[in-house]
């Protein structure tokens, strides 16, 4: 607590330098919109990966409700889920899942104890954006070496608004969402609910039989609460904001095929607060935010009257001060301090841990090039665990064409978790970090043509992102048998090279009948995952791939709009992954279909009414992805939305 | 219109392929003759347990061998089995399952529902057979003759192995710290005999001694006791030095020698007088599983299970340690069936 307060201090400086300094003359164009803030400022240190940023309305348009939802419809990224509503797993670029770091308004919310989060709990509904980053981020948090989830709530000074958003599906499926977002002069609040809900009772074929069968899926339900509260006001060129979220997450864990139901459950309640001090003056820009993150999983086993409670918190504090100067080049800094606390009945003790960090970047932006160098330093309980470079930057490659070659390269790492540490029995205190070196490089476009007809005039828009990546990752962490117990060790040394590539075409036509549009987006993604070396003598893995790392994930969404109806369908193929290190069994491929119509009737006073129909699995396909976990045949949602 | 048939077109190229559905492992064709079995645990909750069979003749193995003959897959976590008669009863712990299969060409001709997460079977008289369990707190009673669970008894929680000494059933409950002797004309337990360490394995030596290995609990040591059957009492009780943690404990076919895996293979007579300071076999393997010694030729076979995610080997070592071949086997081999 003491090294808390000494970090509150420390900061102020900071902030009263960044006030003293606001009488700079104003070069800088980047100031704030009259419509919205809180552009969570972090979001700027990734701007030159591959990324990609989904406003709310892109995810209603959607069905989207989790951000594991999100990356299976939409991203680059694979999800690896233990059926409808079980636990999901990210992979980008080939790495695991807790090489993806999931924030929230810019506070870290990976389990500190586990490394990862579940994708299916991270709820959507209550955020105003999900952005995803692709590549090695060394700005807010070490170890994402993969990419980053960030979901952000925005602070909007000039709009007031109430919705409502109901849904119901297949299979006992229940989502009702209420916001409101309420602006008076220079204050604004905002608070949301979101509870969903599914008995998760699909009917599936049980392929371990010798004569297969229909069965109904058991003890799989699932329901969710959550409730997020925002304000925030500003003063000239201060905004303070403060923002929560509690979710509270039950469901049942349902057993393979062929197994029993033990009647096991879950229960996830998650609580997050941060709040955010925002000072943009004309040459330099400040942020300090202060957060706090609680976490607590309770696994209850009935069959053995078995009952386990983990909870960890983290408070942070971190002030985050860019300054712009007379030339191309501008500098930031972001100084942290993180303070874990964990406690499980496997732990001897509540554990503690303190992590103090600083990322510099410097930058020099001019209008066809830019370019950058940061350096990481991290300390963890007062020991340094290094640097950690990085380099950025990208040229246009034709003047006047908006055609960018952007690149990237990075040594990253990621400490052990605390599971890995100090879990009973099987802890290992004397584990490594793993270290990466990662890189990619890629064009990027964004090309937009406006045709004048007679009566109508019409845009065509191209976007694409071809990028090729490669890491190196040492010391990956795995638990292993150590005699009578599985421990944690650094294992092996992986590589993973490949290819991202996204491209989506649209092309409006807006006449005085109306207005329709036909888009369509397509990604793929390329991932060659390989073991290079391992501590394991004879291990049959080296030069063969990692298990769950699909080689080749290929999703396309295409959408037709005319006057007030929308048709979107849309596909996510995922290609086969290994199920032993041997890569000797394997889940095949596959790939479900999703079709979306949906009518909006906007009212001219702004108020809106919006219907659609979801149908997930269009094709009825019989599809795994993990094994012996069913996932649901064809299956409707009903989506209703008034928002005025 | 255009449009719309276009998207439908799209989806329908795209979505008509199919195909393989849920795991696909390497199943390999059963070859005809002299076989042993190795039962390979796969992982929990993967639904990937196999059995793999080897020729020691001709060094030839068959992986997958359940799933090829019956084209199901096996279950979830193979524990254990043993061959009766002309069948062999394989336990499929998280299955919650026993399967029977025909020992000449391992074709299941049926199961046995059990009680929750079985972990061993023997059989007994009258076509009764027990079956211990780790969470129901129960030892099961099964009818061999038409695959039922008849009847259980109440033991004290997780029953590991068992074994007949003396005319009466004996079983190692590891979270009681004892060993329960059942009388199975009345089959109730009589007699529990505290043992003090986390007894898993027991085996009968030639002069109807048992013999149980159990890791240490708390501060104490892993030990090797000596069970008389007459007196249910302990004879001879060896302490195993402080962080040692020997499993596996084995019997040759004389009923002569004690072996046990403590990173490598012990050989130990039953009349030493202390636990042996050599070990028999080190070297092999990466992460030494099961241990199982042939009856008939005194053979030893060792299981790596590597690091539980790949294919696991299988050692076969003379009598005297001599290593005669290995093979490659499917996840996580443990037990051998001769």
């Amino acid at each position: 607590m003491k090294r808390f307060i000494l970090l509150v201090l420390m900061f102020l400086p900071i902030v009263v330098l960044s006030q003293e300094k606001s009488n700079f003359h104003s070069l800088d164009t980047n100031v704030i919109s009259e419509v919205e803030i809180s552009t969570y400022r972090l979001q700027g240190y990734r701007k030159n990966l591959h990324n990609t940023r989904y406003s709310q309305k892109d995810l209603s348009r959607l069905g989207v409700l989790s951000a594991s939802d999100l990356l299976q419809t939409l991203s680059s990224a694979h999800v690896n889920s233990y059926g409808h509503s079980g636990l999901a797993s990210p992979s980008i670029r080939g790495t695991g899942a807790n090489h993806t770091q999931v924030y929230w308004n810019g506070l870290p919310i990976n389990s500190i104890t586990l490394g990862q989060s579940d994708l299916t709990i991270i709820t959507t509904e209550l955020s105003d954006n999900v952005s995803i980053s692709y590549g090695s981020d060394l700005s807010n948090t070490s170890g994402a070496l993969g990419g980053t989830i960030e979901l952000n709530q925005a602070v909007s000074w000039k709009s007031s608004s109430i919705l409502y958003r109901q849904s119901i599906g297949s299979f006992g499926t229940t989502g009702t969402t209420v916001r409101i977002d309420e602006s008076v002069g220079s204050f604004h609040y905002s608070v949301g609910i979101v509870q969903l809900s599914s008995l998760n009772d699909f009917k599936y074929t049980d392929r371990t039989l010798r004569i297969p069968i229909q069965k109904t899926m058991e003890n799989a339900d699932f329901s969710q609460l959550g409730l997020v509260g925002t304000i925030g006001t500003k003063l000239d060129r201060h905004e303070i904001k403060i923002s929560s979220l509690i979710t509270d997450s039950e469901r049942s864990l349902p057993t393979i095929m062929g197994v029993q139901t033990k009647g096991e459950k879950q229960s996830d309640k998650n609580v997050f607060g941060v709040i955010d001090y925002q000072f943009i003056g004309d040459k330099i820009k400040n942020q300090l935010k202060l957060g706090y993150v609680r976490l607590e999983n309770k696994y209850f086993n009935p069959s053995i009257e078995f009952e386990s409670l983990n909870f960890s918190q983290m408070f942070t504090i971190e002030d985050d001060i860019k300054v712009y100067f007379n030339t191309p080049w501008s500098l930031s800094m972001r100084i942290a301090g993180r303070f874990e606390y964990a406690d499980s009945p496997n732990y001897k003790q509540q554990i503690k841990r303190e992590i103090l960090s600083n990322f510099s970047k410097i930058e020099r932006r001019k209008e066809n090039s830019y370019h950058s160098f940061s350096l990481r330093t991290e300390f963890i309980d007062q020991k340094g665990v290094g640097l950690f470079p990085g380099v950025g930057g990208s040229i246009k490659l034709i003047k006047n064409k908006p055609l960018h070659l952007k690149w990237n390269g990075s040594r990253n790492f990621r400490m052990p978790t605390l599971n890995d540490l100090y879990w009973l029995p099987g802890g290992n205190d004397a584990l490594m970090p793993e270290t990466g070196y990662c890189g990619d490089i890629g064009l990027s476009s964004n090309l937009v043509s406006n045709r004048k007809r007679t009566n109508s005039k019409i845009i065509n828009k191209l976007t694409f992102q071809a990028v090729s990546f490669y890491s190196i990752i040492s010391n990956w962490i795995l638990w292993t048998p150590n005699g009578q117990n599985w421990s944690p060790r650094n294992v092996k040394k992986v590589q993973n090279s490949g290819l991202e590539f996204s491209l989506n075409l649209s092309r409006t036509v807006n006449s005085i009948r109306g207005s329709k549009n036909l888009g369509l987006s397509l990604s793929y993604t390329l991932v060659e995952n390989t073991v290079l070396e391992s501590t394991l003598i004879g291990d049959k893995g080296i030069g063969k791939s990692l298990l769950f790392v699909p080689k080749h994930c290929f999703k396309y969404k295409i959408d037709y709009q005319i006057k007030d109806w929308i048709i979107i369908a849309g596909q996510g193929l995922t290609g086969r992954v290994f199920l032993d290190a041997a890569n000797q069994s394997y889940m095949p491929f596959y790939g479900p279909v999703y079709f979306i119509v949906s009518k909006e009737v906007k009212h001219t006073k702004g108020a809106g009414l919006k219907l659609g129909i979801k149908v997930n699995n269009l094709l009825n396909e019989e599809y795994q992805v993990m094994p012996y976990r069913p996932m649901p045949g064809v299956n409707f949602k009903i989506m209703g939305e008034i928002n005025f | 219109m255009k449009y719309l048939i276009f998207i439908l077109s799209t989806v329908t190229i795209f979505g008509c392929t199919k195909k393989e559905i849920g795991p696909q492992h390497i199943n390999e064709p059963l070859f005809a003759g002299q076989k042993v079995l190795v039962l390979n645990e796969g992982n929990f909750g993967w639904g990937n347990a196999s059995i793999s069979a080897y020729n020691p003749n001709q060094n030839r193995v068959a992986n997958g061998i359940f799933s090829s003959v019956n084209n199901v897959p096996l279950g979830d976590v193979c524990q254990s089995g043993i061959r009766w008669n002309t069948s062999y009863l394989i336990v499929v712990n998280n299955s919650n399952r026993i399967e029977i299969l025909d020992s000449t060409n391992l074709e299941s001709i049926g199961h046995i529902d059990c009680m929750g997460s079985p972990r061993y079977l023997l059989p007994a008289r009258h076509e009764r057979a027990y079956v211990s369990d780790l969470y129901s707190g129960l030892l099961g009673i099964v009818n061999l003759d038409n695959y039922q669970l008849v009847d259980s008894i109440p033991v004290p929680g997780w029953v590991e192995n068992l074994i007949y000494g003396n005319d009466f059933l004996y079983a190692t409950c590891p979270n009681d710290e004892s060993v329960i002797c059942i009388d199975t004309t009345f089959n109730a337990v009589i007699q529990s005999i505290d043992v003090g360490i986390v007894a898993t394995s027991v085996v009968k030596d030639r002069n109807n001694q048992l013999w149980v290995l159990g890791l240490g609990s708390g501060a104490t040591s892993a030990h090797l006791l000596c069970i008389d059957p007459s007196t249910n009492t302990i004879i001879t009780n060896f302490e195993f030095p402080e962080f040692e943690a020997p499993t596996q404990l084995k019997i040759n076919g004389t009923g002569e020698e004690l072996f046990y895996l403590n990173n490598g293979i012990c050989r130990m007579h039953i009349s030493d007088n202390e636990l042996p300071s050599n070990k028999l076999i080190t070297g092999y393997g990466q992460n030494n599983y099961g241990l199982s010694i042939n009856p008939l030729t005194n053979e030893i076979y060792l299981t790596d299970a590597k690091d539980f995610i790949q294919p696991g080997s299988l050692f076969r070592f003379s009598q005297n340690g001599q290593l005669i071949d290995s093979v490659d086997c499917g996840i996580i081999p443990q037990a051998v069936i001769f």
